[in-house]
């Protein structure tokens, strides 16, 4: 009688190639859902905003799309840096509210909040449409 | 001469030089889990817009997304705009009373959309009680000036 003790200690437990088939799933699987993006935000709304002493407010308006907005009946354009950084250090102190009129794009609006953060504003809103 | 053509060299090619390639497998496996997050769809492809913002996103909040065209997805799916207001008092009344003080929201709305469109509906999320809104950015890819 032969007794096959010796080959059933050496049998594999599993053998590697379907392994491997597992793991390239699994690695696929996660390469082709895995995002990387960073998300942030920008606060729109929140309760906690209002300040006991009324902010010394700046009202801007965006114009157009090509980044053009006044203040106080004054024009600037978001692509003239020397100029919001000029407007930025004289009112150092103020609260920028941002203001548009109608069919002015998302993109346009973060774009002017962008340009005054990097002047060195450091109070920065947006209100949306202007009355 | 003995020729040393045995099977035991062979049997041995076989499977040991796959160890290494599995290595690397399983090294790129764990990068990807552990570097990236997988995320619900938004349904549609949404164009978020740049920023240089630096704030974090709110961890526990509902995603409203807003397509170039003025669509709502909200959990991957198209929501009327009639049904829009009813769908959020539906999530605020699903909140507890202490999750109710912070209940947040997060839009992601395309960036060519206007801005009067996209504040009609911060509106009707002010008046179902959420009081934190917010637009969610991508980091710009032009460099800091």
């Amino acid at each position: 009688m032969l007794l096959e003790i010796a080959s059933q200690r050496r049998r594999k437990l599993i053998s590697l190639t379907p392994l491997i088939d597992v793991v390239f799933i699994l690695l696929l699987f996660f390469m082709l859902s895995s995002t990387f993006t960073r998300w942030h935000q920008i606060n729109l709304a929140s309760a906690s905003s209002s300040d006991s002493q009324t902010p010394d407010l700046r009202i801007l308006k965006i114009e157009s799309n090509q980044g053009d907005f006044s203040f106080n009946g004054s024009r600037l354009s978001m692509n003239d840096l020397e100029g919001i950084k000029r407007f930025v250090t004289e009112n150092e102190k103020a609260t920028f509210v941002i203001t548009v009129v109608e069919g002015i794009k998302i993109q346009v609006m973060v774009d002017l909040l962008d340009e005054l953060k990097r002047a060195g504003a450091t109070q920065v809103s947006l209100a949306g449409l202007a009355k | 001469m003995i020729l040393n053509n045995s099977p035991v060299k062979r049997a041995n090619s076989d499977d040991d030089n796959l160890i290494p390639l599995i290595n690397i497998v399983f090294l790129m496996l764990i990068f990807f889990i552990v570097a990236g997050h997988i995320e619900m769809s938004d349904g549609v492809k949404v164009e978020s817009p740049n920023s240089i913002s630096d704030t974090e996103l709110t961890p526990e909040r509902l995603k409203i997304v807003i397509a170039e065209d003025g669509q709502l997805f909200i959990d991957g799916a198209q929501i009327a705009q009639a049904d829009f207001a009813n769908r959020l008092l539906g999530y605020v009344n699903s909140l507890t009373a202490k999750q109710k003080e912070n209940a947040a929201a997060v839009i992601k709305a395309d960036g060519n959309l206007t801005v009067d469109l996209m504040q009609d509906y911060v509106k009707t999320i002010k008046t179902s009680g959420i009081t934190h809104i917010s637009l969610m950015t991508q980091p710009s890819e032009q460099t800091a000036l």
